[in-house]
């Protein structure tokens, strides 16, 4: 049996903030990702999981526990081995604004991210813009982060996630900072870059929809603890853990009629 | 329901003008809320749903925001072009308003209890202040003891709370709740949204609820607004709205609410991204992203339309064949 | 590019400072160029007040106070840039690594910034100038010696919000070495109020040296505002022209740094648009 391509083993994780007051943000946690496979990990704020997803990508050092990718442990990885490796293991943020240098162009971002594979070509760029949306490549090139929509930036982020080629994206709330009518076009992007490369997702949400939406499992995430886990139809629609149905059932619902889905659909 | 509507909002168009440019936030816009009902605007950013709010209490930025037509009307009497000192009257009573983001609307270095009694104090000077402060907490499901902390000491559901019970300290007729869950999570979402229903119905209390979320406000609301681009394009009473919603954006709002999918398994979006609100363009703000747009959509704003009683649309694909008087009371009449 | 000349053309004030400034670097130049007259030229119209011949007058030796208040603007720009220079080099380095190592390094940075902010500094410099004598280069020292924590702290602030963005959790992500992130990603977006900083640096620097010659700490030798103030102060009341005009030079250089300063500021800033 293959070992899964990212593998947390007993993480745990405590914040010690001022007055002797400390936040545990990860208990004994045990996750994996398998090549290829989408996991949502749900959770509200102050669950944890925005932590969860910072160790993953090894920007955070447990307390204790490991982090392994491909069955090697991360931060135990010698210089040249840890570069090759994080490159592989790719972020998406929730804000993109904060997630773009200023001061760089569109080109700058994706010639630095394209360079972990050396492959800091423009045509290479271009590519990449044209893949996530963004047509004509050529005339997003030179645009800096204030120059481009929320939208726009998101999908520049995305762009300069797949630049390395990465087997994973740690995505941490991609969706929340887009308007509504846009959610579905980023959805499409993601939808498209898992079907036609075999990207592996850690998803971190608390859009149990969006969840519901894309992931092959889900793990139910609640004060540093994993609940819950399981194949995503089995967790959203037969939930185990009362904190689980606790979270499904405050998803408000729209009522539909049949004149919705039979009506008009726009085009996406 | 009888007399004239708690808030009448007849055909007003606002601008924001700086040097450089202007912003056409809202565009003809028509909206009531009689009393005790609970109203719902829906739209996102660009939409002008924010602005409806800041406008119907005198909060939009003094130089720069000019309503260039039209008149806000609460209890009959006109707000439009009110003075700072006439605001003082419309202002917590009989209008309230609670924002997105507590931690930004409560005094970082103020215990609770002492801005909940600023409010009591200022609109109703003379009363027990104490006892009445404990009773606000009371009705906000808040523990007494909450009075004595700061507002970072709270968390996020437990500060909107404290901003509830300094809204109704006023007694007030409406609620504005711009965006009040928006900062929190689900489970916290759905208290707030309980607490709201109740108040609402032990104050008689009118409400009208702002949000980018159908689904909080399907839950919540009678009748809902739907915005873009600055018009009000659709709206009606909230069973007609879900049960045959008629604009090409309302139905792409509920499919991407729900992450539908089509038959080849791709989410139902809507395409292109939301409106640039500087320069006046004629004809319908939606018709650069709609798939059914016409060539009359970009010449002309459609008018109003009946499709049954309570549900309007302003859309060219349901033709003028029953056009819709505007009047001043749409959806209060019983 | 473009949009930083279009965002520092919008701040009038600091147009006009700018060509203020221009115009004292270009009589600089010219003054090395040309072989005009000599300042220190002693001539026997002592004392005169304002004239055809001497448009600014002369002093107690016959010098020429418009000569000397051309001759001096090269003291007073060197002494500033210089210093400036030095205090925003010292003070970015400094700063940015405390900013972003923290721990330690920043303690120590600290701790030791605190203790150039309290010492009063006409104190230290004319301590530092006693003991080693008089000269530009002391007083240079000096100045960049006092005025690095100002400029570090601003960058020491800048640097501890950037760390924390997401884009540099990404660059990271690419396995980029921390000291790069931090010199390409960290501080060319720190820079601004650091910089900022180093244009008032000037106008401070022009001052103390000022204050220094006015209170004849600095060499004789060298004509600067100063020194002039120094010799005009016993003739105040009789030959107001020795100490107005070297006064009005200062008080209006040391005015046009700080407003260039507050123009860089904001035309430095990517996403600063004036409404």
């Amino acid at each position: 049996m293959t070992a899964p391509l990212l593998e947390l083993k007993d993480v745990s994780k405590t914040f010690r903030g001022s007055r002797a007051e400390s936040v545990v943000a990860a208990c004994s946690v045990n996750l994996q990702v398998a090549a290829g496979e989408t996991v949502a990990l749900v959770g509200e704020s102050g669950s944890g999981k925005s932590t969860l997803g910072r160790i993953a990508l090894g920007l955070l050092a447990p307390d204790s526990g490991s982090v392994l990718v491909a069955g090697r442990p991360l931060l135990q990885l010698a210089a040249a081995e840890l570069r090759r490796a994080r490159a592989e293991m790719q972020p998406i943020f929730q804000d993109a604004a904060a997630a773009l240098n200023p001061r760089r162009s569109a080109r700058g971002h994706l010639l630095q991210a394209l360079a972990a594979r050396g492959a800091a070509k423009e045509a290479e760029a271009i590519a990449l813009l044209e893949s996530v949306g963004l047509r004509p490549g050529h005339e997003y090139l030179h645009r800096l982060p204030h120059e481009l929509s929320g939208g726009q930036r998101q999908r520049l982020t995305i762009a300069r996630a797949l630049a390395p080629q990465p087997s994973l994206i740690v995505a941490d709330e991609p969706l929340s900072g887009a308007d509504v009518s846009i959610r579905g076009q980023i959805l499409n992007l993601l939808l498209d870059i898992k079907q036609r490369r075999a990207i592996a997702y850690l998803l971190i949400t608390h859009d149990i929809s969006v969840a519901r939406a894309f992931a092959d499992r889900v793990a139910v995430m609640l004060m540093g603890r994993i609940v819950e886990t399981g194949p995503a139809e089995r967790v959203l629609r037969q939930p185990e853990h009362a904190y689980t149905r606790r979270l499904l059932a405050a998803v408000p619902i729209l009522p539909r009629g049949s004149a919705a889905t039979a009506g008009a659909l726009p085009k996406g | 329901m009888n007399g004239p509507p708690l808030l009448d909002i007849v055909d007003v168009s606002l601008s924001y003008r700086t040097r450089r440019r202007v912003v056409h936030a809202l565009r003809a816009v028509n909206l009531s809320v009689g009393e005790g009902e609970a109203v719902g605007l829906v739209g996102e950013s660009g939409s002008g749903k924010s602005t409806v709010a800041r406008a119907v209490l005198g909060l939009t930025p003094a130089h720069i925001a000019r309503i260039e037509s039209g008149s806000i009307r609460v209890l009959g009497r006109d707000v439009t072009h009110l003075s700072e000192d006439g605001w003082v009257g419309v202002r917590g009573q009989p209008i309230a308003i609670v924002f997105q983001d507590p931690l930004s609307y409560l005094n970082p270095v103020m215990r609770v209890g002492r801005q909940i009694a600023e409010s009591v104090e200022r609109h109703a000077p003379g009363l027990a202040v104490d006892s009445r402060v404990r009773e606000l907490l009371e009705q906000v499901k808040l523990p007494a003891t909450c009075a004595v902390s700061y507002p970072h000491e709270l968390s996020g559901g437990m500060r909107q709370r404290v901003l509830l019970a300094i809204a109704i300290a006023c007694r007030p007729k409406l609620l504005i709740a711009d965006e009040p869950t928006t900062a929190l999570d689900v489970t916290t979402q759905a208290e707030i949204l309980a607490l709201l229903k109740e108040l609402r119905t032990q104050l008689n209390m009118a409400m009208l609820l702002i949000s980018h979320d159908l689904g909080l406000v399907a839950s919540a609301c009678d009748r809902i607004y739907v915005m873009y681009g600055g018009r009000t394009i659709e709206w009606g009473r909230t069973a007609s709205i879900f049960e045959a919603p008629a604009h090409p954006y309302t139905i792409g709002l509920m499919h991407a609410a729900q992450a539908d999918r089509d038959r080849d398994g791709r989410f139902v979006t809507i395409a292109g991204e939301p409106p640039n609100l500087t320069g006046l363009q004629a004809g319908c703000p939606f018709a650069a992203r709609c798939s059914r747009v016409m060539p009359r959509c970009t010449e002309l704003m459609p008018e109003p339309v009946g499709l049954q009683l309570e549900h309007t649309v302003r859309c060219w694909l349901y033709g003028a064949s029953q056009p819709v008087a505007a009047t001043a009371c749409n959806g209060a009449r019983s | 590019m473009p949009e930083f000349w279009l965002r520092f053309a919008s701040h009038r004030y600091g147009v006009v400072a700018g060509f203020y400034v221009l115009v004292l670097i270009l009589v600089v130049l010219a003054l090395e160029v040309v072989p005009g007259s000599d300042p220190h030229e002693i001539t026997s119209a002592v004392m005169q007040p304002p004239s055809a011949a001497h448009t600014l007058g002369t002093d107690e030796l016959g010098r020429d106070v418009l000569l000397g208040i051309l001759h001096g603007i090269r003291v007073s720009l060197s002494v500033g840039f210089a210093a400036a220079f030095g205090a925003t080099a010292i003070g970015v380095a400094v700063g940015a690594m405390a900013g972003f190592y923290g721990g330690v390094l920043d303690l120590l940075f600290m701790r030791v910034s605190e203790v150039f902010q309290v010492v009063p500094s006409f104190i230290l410099a004319a301590l530092i100038v006693a003991l080693s004598g008089p000269g530009l280069p002391q007083v240079v020292a000096v100045i960049s010696l006092l005025a690095w924590p100002q400029v570090a702290r601003l960058m020491r602030g800048e640097v501890m919000r950037l760390k924390h963005m997401e884009f540099v959790d990404a660059i990271r992500c690419l396995g980029t070495r921390e000291f790069t992130i931090l010199a390409g990603e960290i501080i060319p977006n720190a820079l601004a109020p650091a910089l900022a900083a180093g244009s008032l640096i000037v106008g401070q620097a022009i001052l103390l040296e000022a204050v220094l010659s006015f209170f004849g700490l600095s060499s004789a030798e060298i004509i600067s505002w100063g020194r002039m103030l120094n010799s005009g102060q016993r003739f105040l009341f009789n030959a107001w022209w020795l100490s107005v005009f070297p006064g009005a030079a200062i008080f209006l250089t040391v005015l046009a740094f700080n407003l260039l300063g507050d123009a860089l500021g904001s035309a430095l800033n990517p996403r600063t648009a004036s409404t």
